[in-house]
């Protein structure tokens, strides 16, 4: 067995056509993403039986092939030993890419939707979690239904995954993995394989806790499961065109409780289920979250618009976790409330959540970097250590963090330039870039509270799609695969203009052997 | 930067019959020199229109008995960072509120029944505009005040442009110690540059190229057919400190001359141009423009934005390439230059930007955000600080992928210290943050969310006019409240300053009350 393992892991097994088998970390995790779609698929046909169309035997179909490719697939390839962090950070960013193909190609084949760019915006919306459909949402089947919000459990899983369990082990000692102290990750994540594990049992436990909830609160059996898996995932995805303002307070107080643990993520569910609740009470991280909670149920309620506490505190703990439930048209509230949920969408959910934005570990973080310029600009010589639940942060890690939210709020204000030219307003411009990033999905205007794409443009529809997975992704894995499609690029152009001189050579050389010799006599 | 005295921290100390304070010494001087420019104002008032005299002369008198009473009884102390910051911080406090009386005491904006309180805070709000060169405006009625007193609206911008912290400094050279610091304070840009080796050579220096620089424009726009003396003066003290007041409420489009707008375009540019620079290359270094790769990168971002504005004016705006060519390149370099001029003829016609499309309106706030060069009179950020923020990002990529590089930040042949660095992402998150805090600030004292988002963000990068409905031809003082316009004007000497004099000018005073306090509790 120990031979069989340690001859796999050399690549010393052959293809049966004889070719080597191939050892990529992102052709693993693709199979692996391929085997695990594929099972959602045929659990979204299975539900999906009983009803009159073919939406259930296409998605048992389509399931079925795809988890075995992704099984066979699997067994071609092996991790390689040493992932470095240029291949994990280039991997991830290409896995997704080729995650959001491969969803848009089921939408397609299965019939579901059969447009190309809406499949891919569908694709997209579902694996990063965001909260916008392009979905006739009362016309399609419970399969559809089903995948959908599987997509998004996927999305939401796969996002924890590599944030938590594998950019950590690769990239020690940079600021991309700033989550949590380190004695606090090591309990959760001490290696690969049990990460992976107890991330799987986490997060499926609390998914199925919520499927739970909501059935208890009254939901109908595929209603709780989407609105489950949505919820954990926080990929906002409602069975209904009005979202929650469809049901009554309990399934909303089931959400807005679930959406709360969603943002908070699974270092929370990690010490509950430790029984360690009262130590995440030192966590700043919390704290701060809860005071944005707080903060912005406040203005919502003071704002004027007639909200009441739990609207405004629905409506507060679906942007900052970056759920993106609805019970009200919140776009359409007062400047004021709309501005303050605009923050707070930026801002986002914790670092350890399916969640997205800036996170809001790094916006303490990044408020800690202007207070130690500030302190800085009084007494230039002084040394001022910035501490993250008593633990000091090295200068370095906060450089490198400040690189990271620079990026990310490049891609913010390039995404609202884009948008603004695709045809949307200055703010519905601004707010959708900052919603997409966030994998959020509402918006003022084109999108809504609601989150349907018709009012959006094609053009806008595609930018929304590179903004979802630019939050996603980690945005340094976004601009390391443009850096090295760039450079594939460039080198694949050097090799071709290598060969076409060769070319050229090789032809004149024929010209002149061609050409009549003239002897020295004449 | 040793403190000779052992109690010069606290403040006041008893200096040979004078109190010692450098926050009090360098407000007197700084309110002697705008005393000045109000007594010439007066004397052009009494030449001219002489409706306003008395109320100039009167808050001449004031400025100068105020500012004269805190020169004679105080003198220069400390120079530690914090004194330093207090000073300039102050000191511009100081300067916009005795710089609001002549529009006070002439009542300048008593109209449509305006109450006092209404008067005083657009007072204020315009003093606060002029000094910190930004050119928003709450004045309706032109023909209210006299020649004078315009002409005195138009030199708060004049001296606000190069700074009255730098001009005490080149004036008065015995301010002694703690120039360079104080002028760094003041002074737009990352890094102070010297072109001497005193301090106070270098301040009369920027002001020597500063003075001629206006007059040049003067002498040029007084010669092309247009405006007459007055005009070119008035625009010429406003365009050289990119501060965009204008005595005509159409400002540029007044005169509807391409010529003009030609001169004004090239009057702009070098206006936002590092001044040190021209120094360098009018005492004989050629190439010193040339070799600048800030230069290079400001005329590069303007002229992409004029592209892209062209573009977006001709091909979805409706209007003809010639008119979309003028209209862009005036609004292009007008905010890329943070000065503020407009040449639209009236609301709604073809260069009031704010009824472009709303892409246009994007690369407009861009610009905003972005400003001129380091070192010059124009606001926004920086080029130079846009530059670092690039390097800095591009930076976090490699290193997440070569977690132990070391890699430099090297900007054109210079490599920067990390002290400059991380002090320039410091102000870039301190400057969003502010934005952010405006925003959510100006939107619960009303107002639209584009309207306060382009107002706050031209306030900060002293821009003048803003999107919605404080656009090129709306008066700030129909759009905000009352308490939003004194936020703003804060705003606005925030902006000049860059930040972290204003946010550690209460560092002083607070340090010294804290003394007190211990020393009466013992």
């Amino acid at each position: 067995m120990r031979r069989r393992t340690a001859d796999r892991e050399a690549g010393a097994g052959v293809w049966p056509l004889g070719l080597p088998r191939t050892g990529s970390w992102t052709l693993v995790g693709l199979t692996e993403a391929v085997s695990v779609l594929g099972l959602v698929a045929v659990f979204s046909g299975l539900v999906g039986l009983g009803d009159d169309n073919g939406d259930a035997l296409a998605f048992t179909t389509a399931g079925v092939v795809l988890t075995l490719v992704g099984f066979r697939g699997r067994r071609r390839v092996f991790r390689p030993p040493g992932p470095t962090p240029h291949s994990v950070i280039t991997g991830t960013g290409i896995l997704w890419g080729a995650m959001i193909g491969l969803v848009a190609s089921v939408y397609l084949a299965t019939g579901t939707i059969v447009r190309l760019d809406n499949a891919v915006v569908e694709a997209a919306a579902g694996l990063t979690t965001t909260a916008v459909t392009a979905l006739p949402v009362p016309e399609v089947s419970r399969a559809v239904l089903v995948w959908r919000a599987g997509t998004s459990w996927v999305g939401g899983l796969a996002a924890i995954v590599v944030s938590i369990v594998v950019l950590p082990q690769v990239l020690r000692g940079t600021a991309l993995p700033v989550f949590a102290t380190r004695e606090r990750w090591l309990e959760l994540v001490p290696n690969y394989a049990t990460g992976q594990r107890r991330v799987a049992a986490l997060y499926g436990g609390f998914t199925l806790a919520c499927i739970l909830a909501y059935l208890g609160s009254g939901l109908s059996p595929t209603d709780a499961l989407v609105h489950g898996l949505s919820t954990a995932s926080t990929g906002g995805f409602s069975t209904n065109p009005d979202s929650f303002a469809a049901y009554g307070t309990g399934p909303r107080a089931v959400a807005t409780g679930a959406m709360i643990v969603a943002g908070a993520g699974l270092f929370l569910m990690w010490g509950v289920f430790r029984g360690r609740a009262r130590c995440l009470w030192r966590s700043q991280e919390l704290r701060l979250y809860f005071a944005i909670l707080v903060g912005a149920t406040v203005i919502l309620v003071t704002g004027g618009d007639g909200l009441g506490i739990a609207d405004a505190l629905f409506t507060v703990v679906s942007i900052a976790s970056t759920t993106g439930f609805a019970t009200r048209e919140w776009t359409t509230f007062g400047s004021a409330a709309v501005g303050a949920l605009l923050v707070t969408a930026g801002v986002g959910s914790m670092l350890s959540s399916a969640g997205g934005g800036i996170r809001v570990l790094r916006a303490r973080l990044l408020m800690a970097y202007g207070r130690r310029e500030l302190r800085r600009q009084l007494d230039p010589h002084a040394v001022v250590v910035t501490r993250h639940d008593d633990q000091p942060l090295d200068d370095r890690t906060l450089d490198q963090l400040g690189g990271f939210s620079v990026a990310h709020l490049t891609v913010v204000g390039c995404g609202a330039l884009l948008l603004a030219g695709a045809g949307m307003s200055v703010p519905s411009g601004v707010w959708s870039a900052v919603s997409a990033v966030s994998t959020l999905g509402p918006a003022p205007e084109a999108v809504g509270a609601f989150g349907h794409l018709e009012g959006v443009t094609r053009p806008a529809r595609l930018l929304l799609v590179v903004l979802m997975l630019a939050g996603r992704v980690p945005i340094l894995s976004l601009l390391a695969s443009i850096g090295f499609v760039l450079r594939f690029n460039r080198s694949t152009g050097r090799r071709a203009r290598r060969l076409s001189r060769s070319l050229r050579r090789m032809l004149q050389q024929r010209r002149l052997d061609r050409e009549p010799r003239i002897s020295p006599d004449g | 930067m040793a403190d000779p005295t052992p109690f010069s921290s606290t403040g006041l100390r008893r200096h040979r019959r004078r109190y010692s304070s450098t926050t009090l010494h360098v407000s007197g001087i700084a309110l002697g020199f705008v005393s000045v420019g109000m007594g010439a104002c007066a004397v052009l008032e009494l030449l001219t229109s002489n409706r306003d005299t008395a109320a100039l002369i009167m808050s001449g008198a004031v400025a100068a008995g105020v500012g004269a009473g805190l020169w004679y009884f105080t003198a220069p102390g400390s120079v530690r960072n914090r004194d330093v910051f207090s000073a300039v911080g102050w000191t511009w406090i100081a300067t916009a509120l005795i710089g609001a009386l002549p529009f006070l005491l002439a009542a300048t904006f008593a109209t449509g029944g305006a109450g006092l309180t209404e008067q005083i805070v657009n007072s204020i709000f315009e003093s606060a505009s002029g000094f910190s060169s930004t050119g928003s405006t709450v004045l309706t009625d032109f023909e209210r005040p006299g020649r004078g007193l315009l002409m005195y609206r138009q030199a708060t911008q004049w001296y606000g442009g190069m700074g009255v912290v730098v001009l005490a400094v080149a004036v008065l050279p015995f301010l002694g110690i703690g120039g360079l610091e104080l002028v760094s304070a003041e002074a737009p840009g990352p890094a102070s540059d010297r072109l001497a080796p005193r301090v106070s050579q270098t301040a009369r220096r920027l002001w020597i190229i500063y003075a001629g620089f206006t007059a040049s424009v003067a002498l040029v726009l007084f010669v092309v057919p247009g405006p007459s003396l007055y005009d070119a003066v008035a625009h010429a003290l406003t365009t050289a400190s990119t501060g965009g007041f204008s005595p005509h409420p159409d400002s540029i489009g007044h005169f509807g001359s391409l010529t003009v707008e030609a001169v004004v375009i090239v009057a702009m540019i070098v206006g936002g141009t590092s001044f040190t620079l021209h120094w360098r290359a009018v005492t004989g270094d050629r190439s010193a423009y040339h070799r600048d790769s800030e230069l290079r990168s400001y005329l590069f971002v303007l002229a992409l934005a004029t592209g892209l504005l062209v573009a977006l004016l001709w091909l979805k705006g409706g209007f003809g390439f010639p008119q979309s060519v003028r209209a862009a390149l005036f609004n292009a370099v007008s905010l890329g230059t943070s000065t503020g001029y407009s040449n639209a003829t009236g609301p709604g016609s073809m260069a009031d930007f704010a009824t472009w499309v709303s892409g246009a309106q994007v690369v407009l706030l861009f610009l905003m955000v972005v400003g001129g060069c380091s070192g010059s009179t124009a606001g926004g950020i920086k080029i130079m600080r846009m530059q670092v923020l690039g390097i800095v990002m591009v930076r976090s990529v490699r290193q997440s992928q070569m977690p132990r590089a070391v890699i430099p930040v090297k900007l054109g042949r210079r490599i920067l210290t990390e002290g400059i660095v991380s002090r320039v992402v410091g102000f870039f998150f301190l400057h969003l943050l502010l934005v952010l805090v405006g925003l959510v600030v100006v939107t619960a004292l009303g107002g639209d969310l584009e309207t306060t988002l382009g107002a706050v963000v031209s306030a900060l990068g002293n821009m003048g006019p803003a999107l919605g409905e404080a656009g090129p031809t709306a008066n700030f003082a129909d759009t905000f409240s009352q308490p939003a316009r004194l936020v703003l004007s804060f705003w606005m000497v925030i902006g000049r300053l860059e930040i972290f004099p204003v946010l550690l000018m209460f560092a002083a005073p607070w340090r010294r009350f804290r003394e007190l306090a211990q020393v009466w509790v013992r």
